[in-house]
């Protein structure tokens, strides 16, 4: 038993190219689940914990105002475990070393609170301390008692930083308008004691963000007309459930991604690795035929042939992890610092799950063991009366080709082409090792040049302001397109509206913001995705794709809106048009039209400004100083944000694209080689009857070339398969991507292919120069 | 029937396996005519299909020339050892080696394909009895036919010599005199070359000369007054 064993694992490393390439693939395969489910467990296991400890509340609340007793009745209803409140606001900061406007989010802090508890670190609180997120305090080099002041409602209110301060809903922290990615610069969270917030703000004993935890078993929609009538005092901003809180809705989003991505990829490079492994031991069964005979007439049973072969199998599904394992750490730390960037997390230590390793571990091993078993089935037909026989000639399937084809070709084309149609599983797979690169490598590559793409359209075609300045309060449309004009560099300016809203659709409804524009604007304008402009409608609403989605209507049809900041009034509106948007979820509406549309007064509160080039400082120098000034968006710093955050990913993408590759390079090697190595008869014969070495080398390379012209062709469709998946993917409530395959994508992967394929080729160009005629000619084929 | 197609002199080939070094061939030498047909007899091990090989110029010597119609083999240079077997010489092997991706017809175009002055592929196939079954795949054939269409093969290309590595080995008596009687016919009829190799004494009967090798080296050569027809051999 032992020595046969020792023979099988002999064989094997004969076959050092199957065997290597079996490894290499499964490794690719562990790598990749290993790498994905590491940066999860780590990512997840940290932010469950953060959101376990803090009391993440399961709904979130914002009103104008509720009391003690609001929030006393709201822990009355049914399904309601837990109700608690913060008093908020959004409020500019000064502090020294500032050259943007900064914002935060500033909160009321109280050591007693029950639901979305802040961690605070540094000093105790007194009253005159404040404590800035992470992001903010790393970007200022804020340190214990650093001078920071609050500017609210036109009114400064100085304090001394005390030390960081984080929540369980603000992992991933934005600022409400435009922004994508954390910015450290121009916002973050803060808080400061709440009797010090309610004195700020004169909102004694009231609080205006709400958490509420609900019981098991209960969700949103079992208690939302609850809390509604509940708070309907109060004027209700929104009613969110957990998955649309920003922060935790980005996490979620993202987890998503990395368990398809960790559960499509190994899948994939596990099921060409059985096919390999399969393969290869395959061909050592038949090439053991007389010898497995033999054995069988010595007395070896059926397990103990197969037995031996799997050891083979599992040798190889172990090697496999733990090169993949080996692999996945630096890629899963490089990960997990990738995410990172985004999240703000109390603990930042990135682990090794064994559980990871175990789980590929016995993917691994199973995938080799169903290869073995599906390639050494063949061990139960061989009987001791074959080892005593020749093998018999090998059967070949009778391919009739057409005249038309054959006409005027020589036989070694025939042959070409018949060895081709004799195998086709095996060229189906060299087809499809190239158009599986070709499709996943040209899809991934044109990524970057989309998202650029993506970002002109939306900064050169749809948003052309250069700075958009947020005012405290409404004014005058006219106005305050006036004040923005009498700015120095101000070449044009517009006033816009944006204001919290409801939308309702029978029982179906959502939050978001309904923005005010101006016909004919050169500032700001609305497109569709497919590039068309829409004029803002004077008498309805146009709505984004997705929120038409989640309330079930489409154009033509009425929804009731609700602007909490006018007092909650509901109007019925038509929706004028339906759109899908490159970035954002907005409803638009003709500014000038809101009173006819909404019945509340013609109202503006932010600047669009078209700024002179190279004079964007000196129009923010202007306006630092006004303290009516919430805000600003300099559309240089948006457009550096998505790229920033794009950028992240198309790293993670191309890196994606270099291992398809890369798998489909060993893929397409070793049939190849397997391939070339079940015709060394074949070639043999060619050789002896007088074929020159060069004439068996264009042999190969015409079937190379045609599998790789195949793969390529199939590799098209593979690549708008792989587009529409990843538009889908891709689909969030912050951008939609129509990926744009430019022509020099399909280029460049139809050159990595036809390396890969030459490569390949060469290879088994330099195999066949080994080839002994001597010893092949004693062989039947 | 006089002039020398081939001359080997003083050939020797050693193997060496790991530390063991093997003496196939310890310096033979010999000349063979044109239209000979020569019959190489020698127990397993002895050195005949070596060198056979080395004549065929698909194995190399480790020393000594082989001249064909004169010109000296060269070993080192591989495209003129390709030339060499494309245009001169005809192969016939016990397993038959036929391309299983190629009909009995196409098997034997090939061989026809790569030679200046190939013989009508058609015919041949004819001439072996086999015309019947020119489409058919090799894996249709029986072991006798399948060697049948091998020695079309070689001789479609109208080489000088045809060497054959125990052509009939596989084969029983009936089959196996049939494919003798291709041979010698074609050594007959187009005058040709055929060196070839066997464990089977009786079919030295058929030949002009018999090589009697052992231990690599030729023990002798004995030259057949009569030769008889191959229908005629006891098998």
């Amino acid at each position: 038993m032992r020595s046969y064993r020792k023979n099988v694992l002999r064989l094997a490393m004969q076959n050092k190219t199957s065997f290597f390439g079996s490894i290499l693939i499964i490794a690719i395969g562990i790598f990749t689940l290993v790498a994905m489910f590491d940066t999860l467990q780590n990512l997840q296991g940290q932010i469950d914990a953060y959101y376990e400890e803090n009391r993440l509340a399961d709904v979130f609340i914002s009103v104008i105002a509720a009391s003690e007793d609001d929030l006393e009745a709201l822990k009355e209803i049914d399904g309601v475990e837990e109700a608690d409140g913060k008093l908020s606001r959004d409020v500019r900061i000064i502090c020294e070393g500032q050259e943007e406007i900064a914002r935060v989010h500033l909160m009321s802090y109280d050591p007693d609170e029950k639901v979305g508890k802040l961690t605070l670190g540094g000093a105790a609180p007194t009253d005159d301390t404040i404590y800035i997120g992470d992001r903010m305090s790393t970007f200022y080099g804020f340190r214990e008692g650093d001078p920071i002041s609050v500017i609210i409602g036109g009114q400064v209110f100085d304090f001394s930083y005390a030390g960081e301060v984080s929540g369980p809903e603000y992992i991933y922290t934005i600022g409400e308008e435009g922004a994508m990615v954390p910015d450290g610069e121009t916002y973050d969270i803060a808080a400061i004691p709440l009797e010090r917030v309610e004195a700020i703000m004169s909102m004694e004993g009231l609080s205006n963000e709400l958490g509420l935890v609900l019981s098991e078993g209960t969700s949103l929609d079992d208690v939302r007309s609850r809390i509604e009538d509940v708070l309907r005092p109060c004027g209700v901003i929104s009613i969110t459930g957990r998955d649309e809180q920003v922060s935790t809705e980005m996490i979620e989003g993202e987890m998503d991604e990395l368990v398809a991505t960790g559960t499509l990829l190994p899948a994939l490079f596990l099921g060409i690795s059985i096919y390999m492994l399969y393969m290869s031991l395959k061909k050592m069964i038949d090439h053991d035929q007389s010898l497995i005979g033999t054995m069988k007439a010595f007395g070896m049973t059926d397990r103990e042939l197969i037995g031996s072969y799997m050891i083979e199998g599992l040798i190889i599904g172990a090697c496999g992890t733990v090169l993949g394992s080996i692999a996945a750490e630096p890629f899963g730390r490089f990960m997990f610092d990738l995410y990172l960037d985004f999240f703000t997390l109390p603990d930042t230590v990135y682990r090794n799950y064994y559980q990871s390793r175990l789980l590929g571990l016995a993917i691994a091993l199973v995938t080799a063991a169903l290869a073995v078993l599906l390639g050494v089935r063949k061990v139960l037909g061989i009987t001791p009366a074959m080892a005593m026989k020749s093998r018999a000639p090998a059967k070949a399937r009778s391919v009739r080709l057409p005249g038309w084809i054959t006409e005027g070709m020589s036989a070694l084309r025939r042959l070409e082409l018949r060895n081709m149609a004799r195998t086709p599983l095996r060229g189906f797979l060299v087809i499809l090792a190239v158009a599986f690169p070709f499709g996943l490598s040209s899809v991934l590559f044109a990524f970057g040049p989309t998202v650029d793409i993506m970002l002109d359209e939306q900064f050169g075609k749809i948003m052309l302001y250069d700075m958009m300045i947020y005012t405290e309060g409404a004014t005058d449309p006219p106005s305050l397109a006036e004040a923005g004009r009498s700015l120095e560099y101000v070449d044009e300016s517009e006033a816009v509206f944006f204001t919290a809203m409801e939308l309702r659709n029978g029982n179906l409804s959502t939050f978001g913001s309904m923005y005010g524009l101006n016909e004919g604007s050169d500032l700001w304008r609305i497109m569709t995705r497919e590039g068309r402009f829409i004029e803002p409608p004077k008498n309805g609403v146009v709505i984004n794709s997705r929120t038409a989605e989640k309330l079930h209507v489409s154009e033509g049809d009425e929804l009731t809106v609700t602007l909490p900041a006018f007092g909650n009034v509901e109007t019925r509106v038509p929706v004028a048009a339906v759109i899908t948007e490159i970035f954002g979820e907005g409803c638009y509406a003709d500014l000038s039209a809101f009173p006819h549309i909404f019945g509340i007064p013609s109202a503006a509160n932010a600047i669009l400004a078209d700024i002179r080039d190279g004079h964007t400082a000196d129009v923010k120098d202007q306006i630092r100083e006004t303290s009516r000034v919430t805000g600003i968006v300099d559309a240089s710093k948006i457009i550096y944000s998505y790229e920033d955050m794009m950028g992240s990913m198309i790293i993670m993408i191309d890196l994606f694209a270099v291992v398809s590759a890369f798998a489909g390079f060993v893929l397409i090697y070793n049939i190849s080689m397997i391939s070339v190595k079940e015709r060394f008869t074949e070639i043999g014969t060619l050789q002896v009857v007088g074929a020159l070495k060069s004439e068996i080398d264009r042999m190969l390379l015409d079937e190379a070339v045609i599998y790789g012209v195949i793969g390529m062709i199939l590799g098209y469709p593979t690549s708008i398969g792989v587009k529409t998946l990843f538009e889908k993917v891709f689909i969030s409530d912050t951008y939609s991507i129509t990926m744009i395959i430019p022509a020099w994508t399909y280029g460049l992967t139809a050159l990595m292919c036809a390396a890969m394929i030459l490569a390949a080729w060469y290879a088994e160009t330099r195999s066949i120069r080994k080839i002994a005629l001597t010893d092949i000619l004693k062989e039947r084929d | 029937m006089d002039k020398i197609l081939l001359k080997a002199e003083g050939l020797t080939k050693n193997y060496v396996l790991g530390e063991v070094t093997v003496n196939a061939l310890k310096g033979v030498s010999f000349e063979i005519r044109e239209a000979e047909l020569i019959v190489v007899l020698g127990p397993s091990g002895s050195g005949k299909s070596t060198m056979l090989n080395i004549l065929g110029g698909i194995e190399t010597a480790t020393s000594g020339t082989v001249l064909y119609d004169g010109k000296p083999l060269d070993w080192s240079d591989q495209n003129a050892l390709a030339m060499y077997r494309r245009k001169h010489i005809g192969f016939v092997f016990q397993f038959y080696n036929l391309l299983p991706g190629l009909t009995a017809l196409e098997n034997i175009k090939l061989s026809g394909e790569l030679a200046e002055d190939p013989l009508d592929a058609k015919k041949l196939i004819e001439e072996v009895g086999l015309a019947d079954r020119a489409s058919h795949f090799p894996n249709r054939l029986s072991g006798g036919e399948q060697q049948r269409i091998a020695i079309a093969r070689a001789l479609c290309k109208n080489p000088d010599i045809l060497l054959c590595d125990e052509p009939t080995g596989a084969l029983d008596s009936k089959t196996g005199i049939q494919v003798l009687k291709l041979l010698h016919d074609f050594c007959r009829r187009y005058k040709k070359t055929v060196i070839l190799i066997t464990h089977n004494r009786s079919i030295a009967e058929i030949s002009d000369r018999t090589f009697f090798v052992r231990d690599g080296l030729i023990e002798r050569i004995e030259k057949n007054p009569d030769p008889k027809d191959p229908e005629k051999v006891a098998w």
